[in-house]
C-alpha cells in the first residue's frame, strides 16, 4: 500500500527562444484561437460600458463629445488655425487634432494596458490552462474598434465640411496597420515583463504615453518640424500612422509609402520577437502571480 | 581491467530494459506522471527577485520550497482518483500541474485527452455579465463553438437550476449559485479528464448529491476520468476508485480509498499527537508515545495495519452476537443485534469512551454510537436523581478489562456490514477534545438478509414507515 517516492534528477533544461518557428506558430495560433479572440474582443468592448443605460452607444458618444470640446476650445476660444488660408473653416483644426488623437489611441490604449495585461488576469493564469497570448491581440483589436468609431466620425465630419472624401480613405487600414501591430507587440513584451517586474505598470500608462504623445505630430503638423529633426519623429512608428491617417482622410493625399513600408516590416518583426519572448517566459507566470 | 568491471553490469541493464514493456505501455493510461517535482523559489525580499534575475549566475538569492517531490502516478481511463492530504501537502499544486497551469520543475507529466479543470469553480466568469453570457464565454474557453453550446444550453440551465438568475449578472449570485452554474457548464460540455479541486463543497447537499451522481454517470457511461481533491473522507470513500495520500509533497500512500482514508486518519492522529506532546509533557504520556512509535515501525497484522492510537487502552475483541449470545455473522433484518467490545486498560484512566461504527460495503457510515453518546443523553435528561450511572465516571486502573455491549434491533437492509470499534480518552464531555487510544477498522463483519415475505421495505434501513391515506390524512 505504501509507495515510497524517489526523487528524480532530470531537471528540465532551459527552453530556447525559438525565433525561426515563431511566425508559423503565431499564425497557427491566430487561426486556432480566432473564435476565442472574437469572444474576448466582444467581451472587452462591452465590459467598459456595462451597466450603463446607453451601453455601447457611449463608445460613439464619447469621441463625438470630445470633438465638440476641441472645437469649442481650439476653434472658438483659442482660435487656432492650421494655415493662414483665409477660407479655412473654424472646424478644420479641431478635426485635424481629433483625427490625430484617434489614430494615436490605436497604439496608446494597448500600451497603457500592456503592463498589467497579464497580472490583471490572475484567474486565467492560475486557475485554468488558458491561451494567455490572446490577450495582447484582444487588447489591440479592442483599441482598433474604439478608434474605428472615432475615425467614422472624422470621415463623416470631413464629408460634411469639405463636401467629399478622396479615394485615399480606402488606404486607412494600411495606414493603421503599424499602430495595431505595435499595440500587439507591446502587449506581449510589457505584459510578460510586467509579471516579473510590476514597476513598469507605473510609468507605461502615464509618463511613457505622455512622452510619446508629444513625440508624435498630433497637436502640431510634421511639416512644422525642421527638416533636420524629422528623422527623430520617424523613429516613432506612430508618426507615420498619425500623419498617414490625416493624409488619406483629410487631405486626400497618399501616405508616405517609404516610411509606412519600413514600419510595417519593422513592427511585424517586433510582433514576432515579442511573441517568442512571451511564449518563452509564460511558463513561469503561474509561479509568480 | 576496466572493461572487465563494466561487462557484468550490462546484461543486468538489458534485463531491466526487456522487463520494462511488460508493465505499462498502455493506451488506457490517460495521465502519466513520472518523478514529478515542483519547486518554488522563495525570496526573502521582493527585490531579491530582481537581483536573482540579474545576478543569478553568481549567487543564489532565494530558498527553494519543494511543493511536490518524486510523484509517480498512472491514471487509467475511467478511473476516479481521490487526492487527500492536509493543507499544504501539495494537492492543489498537483492539480495545477495536471491541468497544465504550472510547469514541472523535474520529471514529466503526460496527459492524453482534454483536461477540464475546476480549480476554482467560476473563476472564468465575468461578474458583470449574465449567467447566460458567461455560459457561452465559458464554452469558448473550453474550445467549443457557439452552436455546440446552443445544443447543450437547456441541459446546462436545467442542471444548474438557478431559475431567473440566469439572466442576471453573475455578481448578484451567491457563491453556491456560481458553483452550480460553473459545474453544470463543465460537466455538460463533454469533458474527457475532469480535475476538481474541492470546489463542490460550496453547493448545498442536494446539489452535491446530484454532482456526485453526475460524476459517477460520466465515469461509468462516458469513460470520463476524474481527479478529485476533497477533505470529505466520505466523498473520497464513496465516489473514487483509488486514492492518493499526499504528505509534505510526497506520496505517502496509494490504493483502495478505504485504506488510504484510514492511513490519512492515522496521519492526522500522529500529527495531533506530535502537536499535543508540546502541551502535555508528562513522563507517562511520553513513554506511551515512544511505545506506539516503536510499534508503528514494526507494522501490524500481515503488513496491513488496520489500527492506530496511543494504546493506553486496547480493544481485544469485537464480536457480533445473536439473541442468545452466540457469535453469528448472518442476521435477518429485524433480529436483535448485539455487538460486544472487549478490551483492556493499560494505565489508570477515567473518562473513557467506547464506541462503534457500522459501515456498509460502499464505505458509507450508517450509524455510530458510543458510551459517551449515551452519557451525553443521560446528562441531558431532566431529573438528575433518576439519572443512571454514566460510563464517563468509571475509573479504570492499569490492567483492568472492560466489556461493552451495543444492543439494538437490526433494522438494516440487505447487505454486508463492517464494524469499526474505538476506545478513546475524552477530555471534554462533548467530543471537543479526544485522544484516540485505539481505533480498529474492520473489527467485525456481518451480513443482513431480507426475507421476502417478512420484509417489505427498500433501502439501507427500515424506518418502520407507515403510509396514511384517505381518512387518516
Amino acid at each position: 500500500m505504501h509507495e515510497v517516492a524517489v526523487s528524480a534528477v532530470n531537471r528540465s533544461g532551459p527552453v530556447r527562444l525559438d525565433l525561426a518557428g515563431a511566425p508559423v506558430r503565431l499564425l497557427r495560433m491566430l487561426i486556432e484561437r480566432r473564435d476565442l479572440i472574437r469572444q474576448f474582443v466582444r467581451r472587452d468592448l462591452r465590459h467598459r460600458t456595462r451597466g450603463t443605460h446607453f451601453g455601447m452607444l457611449w463608445d460613439l458618444l464619447n469621441p463625438l463629445m470630445m470633438l465638440c470640446v476641441y472645437t469649442l476650445v481650439f476653434s472658438s476660444i483659442l482660435k487656432v488655425r492650421l494655415s493662414h488660408h483665409p477660407d479655412e473653416g473654424p472646424l478644420q483644426y479641431a478635426i485635424y487634432l481629433f483625427a490625430g488623437l484617434t489614430a494615436f489611441q490605436v497604439f496608446a490604449e494597448p500600451l497603457g494596458r500592456s503592463g498589467s495585461l497579464i497580472t490583471s488576469k490572475r484567474n486565467f493564469v492560475k486557475k485554468m490552462a488558458f491561451p494567455l497570448e490572446i490577450f495582447a491581440i484582444v487588447s489591440a483589436l479592442t483599441a482598433l474598434v474604439h478608434a474605428s468609431l472615432g475615425l467614422a466620425i472624422v470621415l463623416l465630419a470631413a464629408l460634411v465640411l469639405s463636401g467629399g472624401v478622396g479615394w485615399t480613405a480606402l488606404l486607412l487600414p494600411a495606414v493603421l496597420l503599424p499602430g495595431v501591430l505595435m499595440g500587439i507587440a507591446v502587449g506581449w513584451a510589457f505584459g510578460a515583463i510586467g509579471v516579473y517586474f510590476r514597476d513598469i505598470q507605473q510609468f507605461l500608462g502615464s509618463t511613457v504615453t505622455r512622452l510619446l504623445f508629444f513625440l508624435t505630430p498630433i497637436i502640431y503638423s510634421i511639416d512644422a518640424v525642421p527638416a533636420h529633426l524629422r528623422w527623430v519623429l520617424h523613429l516613432n512608428p506612430l508618426t507615420v500612422v498619425v500623419d498617414g491617417v490625416r493624409r488619406v482622410v483629410l487631405q486626400g493625399r497618399q501616405p508616405d509609402w517609404g516610411m509606412l513600408g519600413i514600419w510595417i516590416v519593422g513592427s511585424s518583426i517586433l510582433v514576432v520577437l515579442s511573441y517568442a519572448l512571451f511564449m518563452r517566459v509564460r511558463r513561469g507566470f503561474a509561479d509568480v502571480i | 581491467m576496466s572493461s572487465d568491471t563494466l561487462t557484468p553490469a550490462r546484461p543486468e541493464v538489458q534485463a531491466e530494459v526487456r522487463a520494462a514493456p511488460a508493465e505499462p505501455v498502455d493506451a488506457d493510461i490517460v495521465v502519466d506522471i513520472r518523478d514529478l517535482a515542483k519547486c518554488y523559489r522563495v525570496f526573502p525580499r521582493p527585490s531579491d527577485r530582481v537581483r536573482q534575475a540579474l545576478l543569478g549566475w553568481r549567487k543564489r538569492y532565494h530558498r527553494e520550497f519543494w511543493a511536490l517531490r518524486g510523484v509517480n502516478l498512472q491514471v487509467r481511463r475511467g478511473e476516479a482518483i481521490g487526492i487527500i492530504g492536509r493543507n499544504g501537502s501539495g494537492k492543489s499544486t498537483l492539480m495545477q500541474l495536471i491541468a497544465g497551469v504550472l510547469t514541472p520543475t523535474q520529471g514529466e507529466i503526460r496527459v492524453r485527452g482534454r483536461v477540464d479543470a475546476l480549480l476554482e469553480l467560476g473563476s472564468a466568469f465575468n461578474p458583470e455579465f449574465t449567467g447566460r453570457e458567461n455560459i457561452y464565454l465559458y464554452g469558448s474557453i473550453l474550445g467549443l463553438r457557439r452552436r455546440e453550446v446552443d445544443e447543450r444550453f437547456d441541459d446546462i440551465a436545467g442542471f444548474a437550476d438557478i431559475g431567473d438568475f440566469l439572466d442576471q449578472p453573475v455578481k448578484t449570485y451567491s457563491s453556491g449559485m456560481k458553483v452550480r452554474l460553473a459545474f453544470s457548464v463543465q460537466v455538460q460540455l463533454d469533458p474527457e479528464i475532469l480535475v476538481i479541486d474541492e470546489a463542490l463543497s460550496v453547493g448545498d447537499n442536494l446539489f452535491q448529491k446530484r454532482c456526485h451522481q453526475r460524476l459517477k454517470q460520466l465515469r461509468e457511461d462516458d469513460g470520463v476520468t476524474l481527479l478529485f481533491v476533497s477533505h470529505q473522507q466520505e466523498v473520497i470513500r464513496t465516489i473514487t476508485t483509488r486514492a492518493v495520500l499526499l504528505h509534505e509533497g510526497l506520496v505517502r500512500a496509494v490504493g483502495p480509498p478505504g485504506d488510504v482514508v484510514l492511513e490519512y486518519r492515522r496521519l492526522l492522529h500522529e500529527e495531533e499527537k506530535r502537536w499535543s506532546r508540546g502541551q502535555a509533557r508528562t513522563l507517562a504520556s511520553q513513554s506511551s508515545i515512544a511505545r506506539t512509535a516503536k510499534k508503528a515501525t514494526t507494522g501490524g497484522q500481515g503488513g496491513r495495519d488496520l489500527s492506530f492510537g496511543d494504546e493506553d487502552a486496547i480493544i481485544e475483541s469485537v464480536e457480533v452476537l445473536d439473541d442468545v449470545g452466540d457469535p453469528c455473522s448472518l442476521l435477518r433484518s429485524g433480529d436483535p443485534l448485539r455487538i460486544r467490545v472487549r478490551g483492556r486498560v493499560r494505565r489508570d484512566l477515567t473518562h473513557l469512551n467506547v464506541a462503534i461504527r457500522i459501515r456498509n460495503k460502499e464505505g458509507v457510515k450508517i450509524y455510530s454510537w458510543g458510551t459517551l453518546n449515551q452519557d451525553i443523553e443521560t446528562w441531558a435528561s431532566e431529573e438528575p436523581a433518576l439519572r443512571p450511572p454514566v460510563f464517563w465516571d468509571r475509573e479504570f486502573s492499569a490492567g483492568e478489562a472492560f466489556c461493552v455491549d451495543f444492543c439494538c434491533d437490526c433494522r438494516l437492509g440487505a447487505g454486508f456490514y463492517e464494524v469499526q470499534a474505538m476506545v478513546a480518552e475524552e477530555r471534554d464531555r462533548y467530543y471537543e477534545d479526544e485522544r484516540m487510544l485505539h481505533w480498529l477498522d474492520e473489527a467485525a463483519f456481518f451480513t443482513v438478509r431480507v426475507v421476502r415475505d417478512e420484509h417489505f421495505f427498500g433501502g439501507v434501513c427500515d424506518l418502520g414507515m407507515e403510509a396514511r391515506f384517505d381518512d387518516d390524512v
